[in-house]
């Protein structure tokens, strides 16, 4: 190739460079409608909050650990740089499935650069290289600040390494870690669309991140308590195959303490970090020219069949009686199943909420011995209650988040008022967030207690449900995924304490009430003739004070917030 | 009837329209039009009562439509100029939505979409996401959602964007068939020829000003010009258009 040609290759690399970034930001956003920094802050609590936290809870754990025993302490430093490791590896795959979207052409990119004399490799490597930039930006931001923490925590003893060398040992295991899984799940992706074909490659990756999110929740809640076992096995020379502990290996070799082991562990850790970057460049670039082709001639391997949309309309006809009501109940159960969006918000809320459940069992069992599941318990009324408020939540959450936005100009034109609104809301998540657990403390109840113990647990809780609904709903003035959303801190800042207090008095108050219930035979059925009145008492309520007439489009304003004056914004 | 009474717009002191004003009876078909930034745009979304008029207001049957919106957007179709809907809904899925929102029957809309999409030739695609179509069937899509409830008044804002030939034949015995059933139509357009076929009345706006309001065959006869083309180009152009086009095609030259 002629000299000149490589030079033009180059400019338009780096045109193609500063737009790709633009790319990676829409395909991470939810929607263009989602502002940045709602993205921002959503991402920065997730991936940086947690450890953070861990590591300045440890800055008070060293001191009496040292005192204690020197073995001790080494075990628990290993102990918490693993966690760091893993979390930052979870962190990659987080971030490698919000990002691998915007990496391969879609039709629209090809239709605009495909007429242009742009090397369809060229676009390739300009996609990768931001993404890269992207991710690498991200996992120094998340090692940064709890480096800097945790080596003023972490360097108790020489033995464990000094401040500096802590410092050293945490950026590199953790950035080299991160960057290990983010360049194997790129090559996993290419490799996937190559052998797959587009269509369920994107399954695949959906499927994948839901599979992170959770993971990354429930690893926060119980890592730590796993983690002491590994370690146990790394200190006496085993377990050194498996990736984190190749990056342990980084961080013993720079800052200690020492493993069996260490020193070809990590140069496993140099050599799969760099495998890995150099076969997802491959596995990118070089079908980089047939990957564009693909974009631009599928049209027909996304079709959908009718069973879905059906399965809806009946159970649309089944819940509600105004076709107004059915057709935003139809829309927004086809949203949260094709969109996909939606989806990563309930795991998220999922994630929490399988791990509370988790805790709320292990913490009823008795110096480690099964637990007695014979009869109601209170520690198994509570676990589904939490379950239920998790889906809810997160589904109202996820409500919020505009899908398409400019087409929402459907809704404007038509006479669906707040209350076809409110209802179809109400009904998805009786439907997607309360009945399916309910249902589910059916099955299980019946298996292991009987029909007649299992019906009224199930009852109380799906009554329980019901009003639930009926407080998510309180206000609600907005058609599910059709109205644009702005970062409000004063609701972020009041909402997440409202909602544990929420979850609080739904799953661990509502238990004992449950349990009392139980005691009596029509005990359960009077909790259910209660909870219907409370459903009234707040449609009447919400129809009379709360609710206004007309549909917004424009900001959903949390109205709780806004009835309890908390609201710090105007407008 | 469907009338604007000195309807005017104003964007934060800018003007965007000034004192339209127009009746439309049933069965007349009115045609707006307008170079870009005329006010059309403007004009169409009052219309539609998505935008609420600076001064003067659109009524229908005599009453101001925002005394009751909800009464007269249930009587009314329109067909946005930018075709947006909701890619991830295939059109069965979109036009139960429209026709849900809209309180028809189930069994109708299922029936009225199973006809919609064997007439405009998009059966096959029944199942097919509204992101994969192509400019033209998202059109045809968006025709089938604003006819679905069976409106008395009927807003087309570049009804023929996309379509082929044989597909805007057919809208224009579309037009002519609903004009001849009584209903009230607003076609907004850039494609001169269509509108003189269609439209009984035309209005010509020109930064935000009426410039003409007349039958086509009036305008023509005012004019002494042989098309409402000719019309247009007097009334709305103001630039030396053999000129810029030579200047355009010089500007990579140098």
């Amino acid at each position: 190739m002629a000299p000149r040609s490589r030079e033009a290759e180059r400019r338009q690399w780096r045109r193609l460079l500063r737009m790709s970034f633009g790319r990676l930001m829409d395909a991470a956003l939810a929607s263009r409608e989602v502002a940045a920094e709602y993205f921002v802050i959503w991402s920065a609590a997730l991936l940086l909050v947690p450890p953070l936290f861990y590591a300045v809870q440890r800055t008070s754990v060293y001191p009496w650990i040292r005192r204690r025993s020197l073995d001790a302490l080494q075990t628990v430093a290993l102990t918490d740089r693993l966690f760091f490791v893993v979390w930052s590896m979870l962190a990659a795959m987080l971030i490698a499935s919000v990002l691998w979207d915007a990496l391969f052409p879609d039709k629209t990119d090809q239709q605009i650069l495909g007429v242009l004399p742009v090397g369809s490799r060229t676009v390739a490597a300009a996609r990768l290289t931001a993404s890269l930039a992207v991710a690498l930006a991200f996992i120094i931001a998340i090692a940064l600040p709890t480096a800097v923490l945790y080596g003023l925590a972490g360097s108790a003893h020489p033995s464990i390494g000094t401040i500096p060398e802590v410092f050293a040992g945490h950026l590199a295991a953790t950035v080299l870690s991160g960057l290990f899984v983010f360049c194997a799940l790129l090559l996993v992706r290419g490799l996937l669309l190559v052998a797959l074909g587009p269509a369920a490659a994107r399954k695949a990756a959906v499927l994948l991140q839901l599979v992170t999110v959770l993971l990354l929740v429930e690893s926060f809640m119980f890592l730590p308590g796993i983690v002491p076992g590994l370690v146990r096995e790394l200190r006496q020379g085993n377990g050194t195959g498996w990736p984190p502990a190749w990056f342990i290996a980084v961080y013993s070799w720079m800052a200690g303490p020492v493993i069996p082991g260490a020193a070809s562990a990590a140069r496993s850790a140099g050599t799969a970090t760099l495998g890995a970057a150099l076969l997802a460049v491959a596995a990118y670039l070089l079908p980089a020219r047939a990957s564009a082709r693909r974009a631009i001639e599928s049209r027909q391997e996304n079709r959908s069949g009718p069973l879905l949309p059906s399965a809806v309309a009946v159970l649309g006809r089944l819940v509600l009686w105004r076709s107004t009501s059915r057709a935003l109940f139809r829309f927004t159960v086809l949203t949260v199943v094709r969109n996909g969006r939606p989806l990563l918000v309930v795991a998220t809320y999922l994630g929490l909420g399988l791990a509370l459940a988790g805790l709320r069992l292990t913490s009823a069992s008795v110096r480690g011995r099964p637990l007695p599941l014979d009869a109601p318990y209170d520690y198994l009324v509570s676990v589904p209650l939490v379950l239920a408020f998790s889906l809810s939540v997160g589904l109202r959450s996820a409500f919020t988040t505009p899908a398409e936005l400019p087409a929402n100009w459907t809704f404007r034109l038509t006479a669906a008022g707040t209350a076809s609104c409110a209802n179809a809301t109400r009904a998805v998540l009786m439907t997607l967030g309360i009945l399916p657990v309910s249902l589910g403390v059916l099955a299980l109840g019946a298996w292991l207690w009987g029909w007649a113990a299992a019906a009224p647990v199930a009852a109380m809780h799906a009554a329980s449900g019901l009003v639930l609904c009926e407080v998510l709903t309180l206000g609600c003035r907005a058609v599910p995924f059709a109205c644009a959303r702005r970062v409000d801190p004063t609701s972020l800042r009041v909402g997440a304490p409202l909602s544990l207090v929420g979850l609080h008095v739904f799953a661990f108050r509502l238990d004992d009430l449950q349990r009392m219930a139980l005691g009596g035979s029509l005990g359960p059925w009077m909790y259910v003739a209660f909870a219907l009145l409370a459903v009234a008492a707040l449609r009447i309520y919400d129809g009379w004070r709360l609710r206004p007439r007309d549909l917004t489009f424009e900001v959903e304003e949390d109205v709780v917030i806004r009835q309890l004056g908390l609201s710090g914004t105007t407008g | 009837m469907l009338s604007a009474v000195a309807l005017s717009k104003s964007y934060g002191g800018s003007l965007a329209l000034k004192g339209l004003s127009f009746t439309a009876r049933p069965g007349q078909v009115i045609g707006l039009l307008g170079p870009n930034g005329s006010g059309k745009s403007t004009t169409i979304n009052m219309l539609t009562g998505l935008l609420h008029p600076t001064r003067g207001q659109v009524t229908w049957r005599g009453d101001s439509i925002h005394d009751d919106l909800p009464r007269y957007q249930s009587v009314l179709g329109y067909v946005p100029e930018e075709p947006r809907l909701y890619g991830y809904l295939t059109a069965p899925d979109y036009l139960a939505l429209v026709g849900g929102l809209r309180d028809l029957s189930d069994r109708d809309v299922e029936r009225r979409t199973d006809q919609y999409l064997e007439l405009f030739g998009l059966s096959s695609d029944r199942y097919t996401p509204l992101a994969s179509y192509s400019k033209g069937m998202r059109q045809k899509v968006l025709i089938a959602a604003a006819l679905l409830h069976d409106p008395e008044v009927v807003i087309l804002d570049e009804p023929c964007s996309g379509l082929d030939l044989g597909s805007t034949l057919i809208l224009r015995s579309l037009v002519r068939t609903l004009a001849a059933q009584g209903k009230v139509i607003v076609y907004s357009s850039h494609v001169l020829d269509m509108v003189e076929k269609v439209c009984s009345d035309v209005l010509i706006l020109h930064q935000g000003l009426v410039v003409a309001q007349d039958s086509v065959s009036r305008l023509r006869e005012l004019s002494r010009a042989a098309s409402l083309e000719e019309v247009f180009a007097s009334l709305a152009v103001d630039a030396d258009v053999e000129r810029v086009g030579r200047a355009l095609a010089d500007v990579a030259r140098h």
